[in-house]
């Protein structure tokens, strides 16, 4: 990783676009700003990889995978614990 | 004021089998710009976004609404700007359904899909409010499996 020193108001050019400046440090807070085009996301990396993990996951291979949709049930399940009725539901595809 | 709030319609106005762009990709898959929204019959309010360059995959997703009746997301006005979306009707808003290995599903509402209706343009979003909410959030508005044990 590049690590570079800068002091407050300094900024780094990334790219010839995106500007990055060290705005306010307090304590262990430093506030950055961003200028960026717009077609270049920002994220913080906690957020941004906490969202990835769970596309990852989310992600559902066909035929290789059966989900069971939490799909409405009748009434008279509501209330205890019925043994589920599996309905294994393969989408349909696009050719 | 830096932020709107919005309230997705749950009616469905993008055809089935139409192709949604997300011109940045979803998070981790942003090389993946291209999904078809498939509704199959008996499944519903779950639809599949599928890739369209790859059908054996798929992500299962559901209008929050009426999902999860008091999600209430806050969006960046620039993210909006960004997918020409200036209007309430134009927006259409899915979240992300995880199906554990027990079978229960969560989904994420941290980070929502929102398409433009019209444009057929979309993205994943960052919440202005997302640390209200997480990327496993229980299904409160359907017949789930938590439901059921109540």
């Amino acid at each position: 990783m590049l690590v570079l020193a800068r002091k407050i108001n300094e900024s780094l050019v990334i790219d010839g676009r995106i500007v990055v400046r060290v705005v306010k440090v307090d304590g262990e807070t430093v506030k950055i700003g961003i200028d960026a085009p717009k077609d270049v996301p920002i994220f913080r990396s906690e957020i941004y990889e906490e969202i990835e993990k769970n596309n990852r996951d989310a992600l559902t291979h066909k035929n290789s995978e059966r989900v069971e949709l939490p799909l409405k049930r009748s009434k008279k399940c509501k209330g205890r614990q019925t043994p589920r009725n599996p309905k294994n539901l393969d989408s349909k595809k696009v050719s | 004021m830096n932020s709107i709030e919005t309230e997705a319609p749950s009616r469905l106005a993008v055809e089935a089998e139409d192709v949604l762009t997300f011109p940045r990709g979803l998070l981790g898959f942003e090389t993946i710009k291209r999904y078809v929204l498939l509704k199959n019959e008996g499944e519903e309010p779950f639809l599949w976004l599928q890739m369209v360059d790859d059908p054996s995959l798929s992500f299962l997703v559901v209008p929050p609404y009426p999902a999860v009746p008091d999600y209430n997301p806050l969006f960046d006005p620039e993210d909006f700007a960004s997918l020409g979306i200036e209007r309430e009707d134009q927006v259409m808003m899915l979240t992300i359904v995880t199906v554990g290995g027990d079978g229960n599903a969560t989904v994420n509402l941290k980070g929502p899909l929102v398409i433009n209706r019209e444009t057929q343009v979309g993205a994943q979003l960052v919440l202005k409010n997302s640390a209200e909410y997480g990327v496993q959030e229980p299904l409160t508005g359907t017949d789930s499996h938590n439901r059921m044990e109540g």
